[in-house]
Parts: C-alpha cells; structure tokens; sequence
C-alpha cells in the first residue's frame, strides 16, 4: 500500500496482517454471484487509517494490472469492504481474490449503478492513496 | 344525424386523445427500459470476458514460452497466478451462463466456458509441475492452450455481435418509437386537427347562434333604445311636469299665502289628513305638523270648533262625505281666541264613485270680521252723532214754534191771531210726532197699520198743508189718475213719505221751480223691475211721482241719497233722515222706489205701492172723515199716569169731553183709588211706570174685582204697543204716545165697545 501523500511510503499486507486490522462483515448480493453473498474484510477507510494516510482518493490495482479511481466519500459514506473472505472462505485468485473491493449495494439501492460496479474491483494487489 | 355525427367524433377525440396520452406513457416508459441496458450491460460483460479470458490465455502461453526460457525472470508462482487468473476468468461466469441473453450466443457461451474449463482441467497438473526443462510439455500445453484462443475469440467476437445487433435492435426500436412518436405527432396533430376543425364547426355554429343572438340583441337593444327613447321622454315630461307642478304648488302656496286661504285634502277612507296648508293649521291655533298629528281621528278635527256650531260643521261635513260641494261660516275656539273660517269644500271620487277624499279651502274671516265690526261700530256711533244733533235740531225748531206760539198766547190771551198761533203749536206737536215715527220706520221698528188706502185721496189731503210749507215760488201740480187702484199702506208714514219727498223737491229748487205729484197705475216688467231699488215681484203697482225742476241730484252721491243721516244740506237745516224714511217705508210695504237724475233739470223720485185688490171701500174713507162720535162724557176714568205734565194734560182733554177723571201717578195709588172710588168705565194707563206693578199687571189686579174692566194702554215705545199677553186681553187698545186727544177718545170707545173696527180709526191723526 502506498501513500503518496507521505513521502510514497510503501506498506505491504499479507491476509494475516489485514485481517488484524479489524474483520467486517458485508452481506449483499453482487451482479457476479447468484443470491445473497456474506463477505467478510477490513473496511477500506480502516485500511487507510491503519497507515496513517489521509488522501482525497485511491488508486485500486489488480492483479492484471486493471486499475480503478475510487474517491474518499465512497469508503468515508459508506462501509466500503476490502473482502478477504466469502461465505467464510478465504478468497483465492481463482475466486477473484486475494482481496476484492465490495460496496454495501443490497443496505445502499443508491449504489445499485454501473459506477460503483466498476469500482468493484478484484484481484486486487495494490492500492495507492492520493490527495488532489 | 349532426347531432350524432358530432357526439362520435367528440368521443372519437375523447378516447383517441386517451389512446395517445396512454401510447405516450407506454413510449416514455418502454422505450428505456432497463432490460435493454441490462442486456447491453451483459453483451459488454460477455464480450469484456470473452476478450479477458483471450487475452488470459495468451498471457499464460507467453507466460509459459518465457518460463521455458532459461534467461526469464518468470518463475513458476508466475505462470501459476496466470493460470488461477485464467481460471477464476472461466469459472467464474455462472452469472453471466446463467442470463437471458439470445440463444445462440447463450449456446456459444456455455460451449465456450465449457471447454475453457476443460480444458485448464486437463492442464492444470501439467501447470502445477511445470519445469523450464519440459520442452514437449510446454509446446503441448501452448498448443491445447492456443486451440482455446478461437473459441474465446468466437465467443467475443458474437457477443459484440450480438451487442451490435442489440443496438441494431435498440436502433430499430429508437426509430419504431420515433415512427410510434411520429405516429403520436401525427395522432396529436389529427387530434388538434380534429379539434381545431370541431371548434371551427362549432365556432361556425356558434357564430350563427352568436349573429341570431346579435340580431335578437340589436333588435331588443334597438327595442330597449326605443323603449328608453319614450322613458326619457316621459322622463322628461314626468320632470317638466313635476317643475310644473312644483311652480304651480308654490304659486298656489304663494296665492293661498297672498289670499289668506287655507287649504286642505282630506282622506275619507284613512281619516287623516293628506295636505293641509300653513293658514289652514294657523286658522287652528296649530303648526302644519301639530295639525296633520291631530287630525288623525275625524272627531278631532272639528272638536274645536265652536259648541253652537259644531252640529252645523258635522252636518255639511257629512253633507261632503256624501259628494256635494259644501260652503259654511263657523267659528273655531283656539288658544288665541274666537276664529271665524269660511270653509268651501268638493268631494274627490274614484273610479267608482265613491268619495274617496275632501279638497277644502278656508278663509280666516276673524280679522275681517273684527275690522267691519269696528266699522260699523264706528259707522252706528256716526250715525248717532248725527242722527242726535239733525233730531236735536228739528226738535230744537219745533218746540221753538210751541214755546213761542204759546208764550204769546199766555201774555196775551186775547191776541188777534191767538187761534193760528194755536193752530202752529199743534202743527209742530205733529211734525215732532211724525219726526220720531220717521225715525222709528227708519229704523223699521214703527208699528205698521197698513190699510187700504186712495193714494189721490191722501194727496189731496197734503195739498193744503204742502201749499202752505212749500215757498210761493215753487208751483204745485198734480197729475192724478182718477182710476187708480188702492194701495194697502200706513196713511201717517204714506203721508209723511210725500212730505219729505215734496221738502226734499224744496231744497232741490231754492230759486223756485215746479213741484208734481203724480199718479198711476202700472204694470211692473223685469225691465222696469231691475231699475227700482227693492226687491219687487213683477205685477201691477201704483206708482206715485214727485218731480222736481231743481239742479238735480249729483251722479256720486246718487247711490248715497238713500243713507240714513245724508244730506246735501246743511247738518243744521234737516236731520237727513227723510230719504231713508221714504226708503225703509216703502219697503216694509213691499213696493219700492226708484230715483231719475237728470242734471240740471230736475229728479225725480217714483214709489211703487202694491195694488190693494178691488176698489177703495167706502167705509175706510168715509170713516177717515167721520171723526169719533161725541157721546161719551158721562164716564168715570182711572187715568195712571207717572209723567205729571202728561197725567194733568191727559186728564184735562177728557174732562173737556165730561168724563169724570180719578188720577194716579203709579200702581199702589191706582188700586187705592180703584177701591175708593170705583166703580170706573175704563182704565186708561201707562204701560211703562215706576212702582210694584207696570200697566198691564195693575190691569190684570184691577180685574181680579172688576173681571170686565177694559183697558187702554199708552207708551212711548212701539216695542211695548206689540207686545200681548201679560194680563193684557186681545180688546185692550194700545196707544203710541204722543196721544192727540180724538185718538184717545175714539181709543176708550173701541175699549168699551170691542168688535169694532179700531185699526182704522186710530191710524186718524
């Protein structure tokens, strides 16, 4: 994880040490998965915290190098999740893991838009934090 | 059937404006829709991972080739996590299996995924134990890895297809719902059509409604105008007419004001009053207001009017209710005093006749009346005046004539013209007596004792008299007609009317002239009657003429002549009461008199005497020549008389004749010498007398002895001469004083010998 704001400090997570950060739990169903899903994670602006970071955005990265612009009034508003698990199983790159950005869309109808699915991103590997 | 036609195309319009309001809707509705976006977010999503999992699979087989490399950086872990990306890339599209998208591609898909999985399957554990130094496994591998790439790239390739022909489809869709806007424009234009085309139709209709209603409301405006014309008009009339009436209210207000006139409507059927003037309230004592409130009621509007008068009032009042026009005088007792109204009244009636309302005027006459009853009051104190110093004068004259004449005779009894002397004294004694029964006819209050009488008979009579008052230089003729027809007259006052008459004619002619009296018989026509002063019914008359050749009479004190107390002479030469003498005589014996003035040549005055019927009769004029008989001097008379001088004089004549004379001067002393010295033949007494008992209630005493006494009664008062009754029996005889003493005589005879025919006798002077 990187913080640009902070002289582009680098911190690296494994599950271990995200999971430490504190474990949340979003249960919603996605335009990818069929019913309700329990997904469970480290709330994105916890994460954030957890390094001392204070930008106005993130850069999401995945593993394809895939990347998305996700502003801080997303994860300040909402309990935007970094999920690890789903239905309590760790998440493997074959399940869009290791870690996959999920937004709270069955407790938000406002977040049921094309704009909030594209910020759903999996696989994700890196995010770096940004101020304008 | 326009009617019809009309009703279905405005339900036409109703339900076809439903339709496109609804198709409307529909095309807002449908036409985004999201299943067509959530199809196209699927075909994205398809071809996007159709295009991924190409792209994977080409990123594990250059991952693998680059492993085999012995100089690459990529290890195992590498080429493991690109083949887990594959993985999760192809296993991972159960959702997108799963969503309804066209059959085909659906079928594309599933074989496409289905493959794909099989394939990593099989090379999974080749993948998992994969060295550089495997050669034939890597090239194995890339080639079952390579086959996948058409599938994916098919699978790509027909979901952008299929989205393309998705927006084909949207396209087709976006033109339908253009054609179906274009429809609903066409639709909203035939509808705006439709209604423009009705409004018109209507507005046509309308506008044929609209010009009948025009025409019917320029004829009825033009109707109203007319009507408006004539109510202005009558307006204006009706305003005219009310200035008019207004003038004509105040000039009326200004004449009843000018005329002291009050006037008033009286509402029979409301009892009230509807108008009434200011002068008619005043004449009440009241205000117009005060006045209108009290004459609500009809018994109040007349309550005060005078008590005597009030029947009279009710009765014309009533007298009006009925319909006739009323005229009365009567009095009104108000505050102020005694008020005399004369009230002309109509009767106002409706359409059925009925009276329905009283218009009245009144004059107040209270002042008029006040001022003529001062005039006459000034006039009667005039006239008195007058009348005092003319009868004081010709008495003044005539007692000089007596005093003189029997002075003379007293000194020298036996003077040579002793008997003429005595013969003006006695003259005068009768002209005094025929002054005051002058004066008395004037007044009309001389007793009247008319007879038949030969009108040539007593002018005869006066001619020797006349000759010897009348100067030598005035000749006197007579003119009479030896048929004339009697008259019913009082000889002395027909006697006294010629002498005035011919002394009149005297002092007309001072120088001389010539006097005639003349005689006719004439029958009256309206013609003549008109010019006679008096009221007198057309028939025969006699008329007697006294003409004089004197100045005439002056045309402005013609109509004065007549008035008592006038003369042309001076106040000391004559009382003025000759003419009025002749005047009120000839009246009250129903003739009348007419005057001829002819200036400078004399007047002449005609009486007209009613015509006795039949010829004279010779009693009555045998009779005025007989005298009384001389026979009765042996009587005893009680004579009670108060006036001493008169007593002696009275008692003197009779003794002359024989009689035996008691005398009395009053009542107490009469009865004394009743009882002493009766019995009497007769009782000659004065009716008016100081005492107990006046003539007539000492005679009624005297009879309660003597019930057969007879009477003769004497007064200065003819008043006294009428009156009967009060102990006086109808065969007493009644003497006017002065009393010449045959009067007398032949007065005690008609007393003892009652029956005869006395009038006749005692009119003898």
């Amino acid at each position: 994880m990187t913080n640009t704001a902070d002289d582009r400090k680098v911190t690296r997570f494994d599950r271990e040490m995200l999971e430490k950060i504190g474990l949340k739990t979003v249960v919603t169903e996605t335009p990818w998965t069929i019913g309700s899903v329990t997904f469970e994670g480290v709330l994105l602006r916890d994460l954030i915290a957890s390094v001392g970071a204070t930008g106005t955005r993130i850069v999401a990265t995945a593993l394809n190098d895939y990347s998305v612009r996700i502003p801080a009034e997303d994860y300040t508003r909402y309990d935007v999740l970094v999920a690890t698990r789903r239905d309590g199983e760790i998440l493997t790159v074959r399940d869009k893991g290791p870690t996959w950005i999920i937004y709270p869309w069955s407790d938000n109808p406002p977040l049921k838009k094309q704009l909030f699915y594209s910020r759903s991103i999996w696989q994700l590997k890196a995010i770096t934090v940004q101020s304008d | 059937m326009v009617r019809t036609s009309r009703n279905l195309l405005n339900n036409a319009i109703t339900a076809g404006a439903f339709v496109l309001a609804l198709s409307a809707l529909i095309i807002l509705g449908t036409s985004i829709e999201s299943t067509r976006d959530a199809s196209q977010q699927l075909l994205n999503s398809l071809s996007h991972s159709a295009s991924q999992i190409e792209r994977e699979t080409r990123q594990l087989v250059d991952h693998i080739d680059r492993f085999s490399d012995a100089d690459s950086e990529i290890t195992q872990r590498d080429v493991l996590t690109r083949f887990d990306i594959l993985w999760s890339r192809i296993f991972s599209q159960d959702a997108i299996i799963n969503v309804d998208v066209e059959p085909e591609l659906r079928r594309q898909a599933v074989e496409t995924v289905q493959i794909g999985r099989a394939l990593l399957q099989e090379i999974e554990p080749d993948i998992l134990a994969l060295t550089p130094d495997q050669t034939d496994t890597i090239a194995e591998l890339k080639t079952k890895l390579r086959s996948f790439f058409h599938p994916a790239h098919q699978l790509e390739v027909l979901a952008m297809d299929s989205l393309v022909g998705l927006r084909a489809d949207q396209s087709e869709s976006q033109l339908k719902s253009m054609y179906l806007a274009i429809a609903l424009l066409i639709g909203l234009a035939a509808f705006g059509l439709s209604s423009i085309y009705l409004l018109r139709s209507d507005r046509n209709a309308v506008g044929r409604i609209n010009a009948q209603l025009e025409y019917r409301v320029r004829k009825r405006t033009a109707d109203l105008e007319a009507v408006n014309m004539r109510l202005a008009q009558e307006i204006a009339e009706r305003k005219r007419d009310q200035a008019t009436m207004a003038e004509r209210e105040a000039r009326l207000a200004q004449a009843a004001q000018l005329a002291k006139l009050g006037y008033y409507v009286w509402n029979f059927q409301e009892q009230k009053f509807e108008v009434c003037s200011d002068a008619h309230a005043a004449a009440h004592g009241l205000s117009r207001a005060e006045f209108m409130a009290a004459g609500r009621q009809a018994e109040m509007w007349i309550s005060d009017t005078h008590p005597d008068d009030i029947a009279r009032r009710r009765a014309k009042i009533a007298e009006l209710a009925s319909g006739h026009p009323i005229e009365l005088d009567y009095r009104l007792v108000t505050p102020d005093g005694v008020r005399r109204l004369r009230e002309s009244a109509r009767p106002i009636f409706d359409d059925k006749g009925l009276v329905v309302r009283g218009v009245g005027s009144t004059l107040d006459l209270t002042e008029e009346y006040e001022t003529e009853m001062k005039l006459y009051e000034a006039q009667r104190m005039d006239s008195i005046g007058k009348m005092t110093g003319g009868v004081a004068h010709d008495f003044n004259n005539l007692l000089a004539v007596i005093l003189g004449n029997l002075e003379l005779i007293r000194e020298h009894p036996d003077i040579e013209d002793r008997d003429e002397m005595i013969g003006d004294a006695i003259s005068a004694t009768l002209r005094g007596r025929d002054l005051t029964m002058s004066m008395l006819s004037f007044a009309r209050r001389a007793p009247m004792d008319p007879s038949k009488l030969d009108l040539n008979t007593v002018i005869e009579g006066l001619h020797s008299m006349l000759r010897r008052k009348l100067p030598i230089t005035i000749d006197i003729q007579t003119d009479l007609n030896a048929d004339i027809r009697p008259i019913m007259a009082d000889r002395s006052l027909t006697e006294s009317a010629v002498l005035n008459l011919a002394i009149n004619a005297m002092d007309a002619m001072p120088t001389g002239g010539t006097l005639t009296i003349q005689t006719e018989n004439v029958v009256l026509n309206a013609k003549d009657a008109a010019l006679i002063k008096g009221d007198l019914e057309l028939g025969p008359y006699v008329k007697m003429s006294v003409r004089d050749t004197g100045s005439g009479i002056e045309a402005n004190v013609i109509d004065n002549i007549f008035e008592p107390f006038f003369t042309t002479k001076s106040i000391t030469k004559n009382s003025g009461l000759g003419l009025s003498m002749v005047q009120g005589f000839t009246q009250q014996t129903g003739g009348g008199i007419r005057t001829i003035s002819l200036p400078q040549q004399g007047a002449v005055f005609e009486l007209y005497f009613l015509s006795g019927l039949g010829d004279c009769d010779e009693d009555c004029a045998a009779q005025m020549v007989t005298g009384p008989e001389q026979t009765q001097n042996t009587l005893r008379v009680l004579l009670v008389e108060d006036d001493d001088n008169v007593r002696k004089v009275l008692a003197r004549q009779m003794e002359q004749t024989g009689m035996t004379v008691i005398s009395a001067a009053e009542s107490s002393s009469a009865e004394i010498a009743f009882a002493a010295e009766g019995p009497f033949d007769v009782v000659v007494s004065d009716i008016v007398m100081p005492g107990e008992l006046q003539g007539p209630a000492l005679v009624r005493r005297l009879r309660e002895t003597d019930s057969t006494l007879p009477a003769v009664f004497l007064s200065g008062y003819p008043r006294d001469i009428a009156v009967h009754g009060d102990g006086v029996s109808a065969d007493d005889v009644m003497l006017m004083k002065p009393v010449g003493r045959d009067d007398l005589l032949v007065a005690i005879d008609c007393a003892m010998n009652p029956g005869r025919d006395l009038v006749n006798d005692l009119t003898l002077a």
